[in-house]
């Protein structure tokens, strides 16, 4: 879970981030943002697994995901 | 405790427990182990992720207490406490981890063979003391002070037996070279230990082989598979030699990094042949860190990309035997250093 180590390490210094992760990693990133001081935190939810896709089908899905990303990194 | 309570189940019930029963810290006995210790019972060690509760050199102590640690082994649960955290180990990263791996403590120097350490015949089962509570200590500590708990933030799949505890020292009274210590640069009276994120020991049992050619080729052979990262990421190893296998390479004439630098050039798969199953992705081989031409079958994918992420102990007991440890995906260096005694 070093990517919410790094949204909160990020927020920290003022810049705006968010969290990817897949939904198998739901519970880990909740309790890692609770115990960083950041409870409620929003993070993107990707489907799981995503590890299988080939490149084409990753582009794809992530497009799905632009508007939320997008809004996350809003100040 | 009173009558109405049973200290045993108080503990497993919080749970502050890895499942088994754990000695109850009493003021008393808290006391006593720290007593082995000059430092500053409140002196922070660091924080423990991913809850970031705070380890101090008391908090610690508490942990090896319950682990069942005899007050001379505190220096050695304080060492690895401090040496895990550096950021390069990555312990955040796999406290969360799917995977399963567990960071195995490698304990040279004096002081390790004067408290117990034991790192011949059976050192990776049960049985030996230090080698049990030790780990274990760090155990409880990624568990109590990190919460790193399946279900709450940890997503492995299946966990590992060598997350109970997994600690041992090397064979020193029949290895043929210098300690693992000695051979990145330390001396032999310093009190040194390494750490790295593997996976359970899979062995290379070989009865039949006297000469070090084929017995390395089948050691290499175990060091890589379709479905160990360390064929599709840079990833440790722990690779340790039973004094019988380390002993037909040393009669050989060949040194401990001759060895080394053998199984860091034979272990690994062609690409032909990891295109067939496992991990093996095109993208995850264009980003090694290491040149790997994915459309060239023949191409030799080597399972150490770096010759610092193998880690090569003699250890166990006579028998034709040798343990290999896989590493993990997300990024954990090995990391070494010698702690107070």
């Amino acid at each position: 879970m070093c990517s919410v180590h790094d949204t909160v390490a990020f927020e920290k210094r003022g810049i705006p981030s968010t969290t990817i992760i897949t939904t198998a990693f739901k519970k880990a990133a909740e309790f890692q943002f609770r115990s960083k001081g950041m409870v409620g935190h929003p993070y993107v939810q990707l489907p799981h697994p995503v590890s299988n896709l080939q490149p084409t089908e990753m582009r794809e899905l992530t497009l799905h995901f632009v508007d939320e990303v997008a809004s996350h990194l809003k100040d | 405790m009173n009558e109405r309570v049973d200290e045993f189940e108080f503990f497993l019930e919080k749970p502050w427990s890895d499942g088994f029963p754990v000695v109850t810290p009493t003021e008393e006995r808290i006391s006593r182990i720290l007593a082995q210790t000059e430092r500053d019972y409140e002196e922070v060690i660091g924080l423990i992720p991913p809850a970031m509760e705070i380890a101090t050199v008391r908090t610690v102590a508490v942990h090896a207490l319950m682990a069942g640690c005899r007050p001379e082994y505190l220096p050695v649960v304080l060492g690895a406490t401090e040496l895990m955290l550096r950021e390069e180990f990555n312990v955040n990263g796999v406290q969360g981890t799917m995977h399963g791996v567990a960071p195995m403590m490698i304990v040279n120097g004096p002081y390790a063979a004067e408290i117990g350490v034991h790192g011949g015949n059976g050192c990776l089962g049960p049985g030996f003391r230090a080698n049990a509570t030790i780990g274990r200590a760090i155990r409880l500590i990624l568990m109590n002070l990190g919460a790193g708990i399946p279900g709450i933030s940890s997503m492995t799949v299946f966990g590992m037996p060598s997350r109970y505890t997994y600690c041992l020292s090397e064979n020193m009274e029949n290895h043929p070279w210098d300690s693992l210590a000695v051979s990145k640069g330390y001396r032999p009276d310093e009190n040194v230990i390494t750490m790295a994120m593997v996976e359970s020991p899979r062995f290379c049992f070989d009865d039949v082989s006297d000469e070090p050619d084929r017995l390395l080729l089948g050691i290499a052979d175990t060091m890589a598979a379709m479905g160990s990262w360390n064929m599709h990421a840079r990833s440790d190893m722990v690779v340790a030699m039973g004094p019988q296998h380390a002993g037909i390479c040393a009669r050989a004439g060949l040194r401990h990094c001759d060895v080394h630098r053998r199984l860091c050039e034979m272990a690994g798969l062609r690409v032909g042949d990891l295109k067939t199953g496992g991990n093996w992705r095109r993208e995850r081989a264009l980003a090694l860190p290491i040149i790997v031409d994915p459309d060239d079958d023949d191409f030799f994918v080597p399972a150490i990309k770096d010759p610092e992420d193998l880690q090569l102990i003699v250890a166990g007991g006579w028998g034709p035997c040798t343990a290999v440890c896989h590493g993990w995906s997300g990024g954990s260096r090995a990391v070494h250093g010698t702690y107070q005694v």
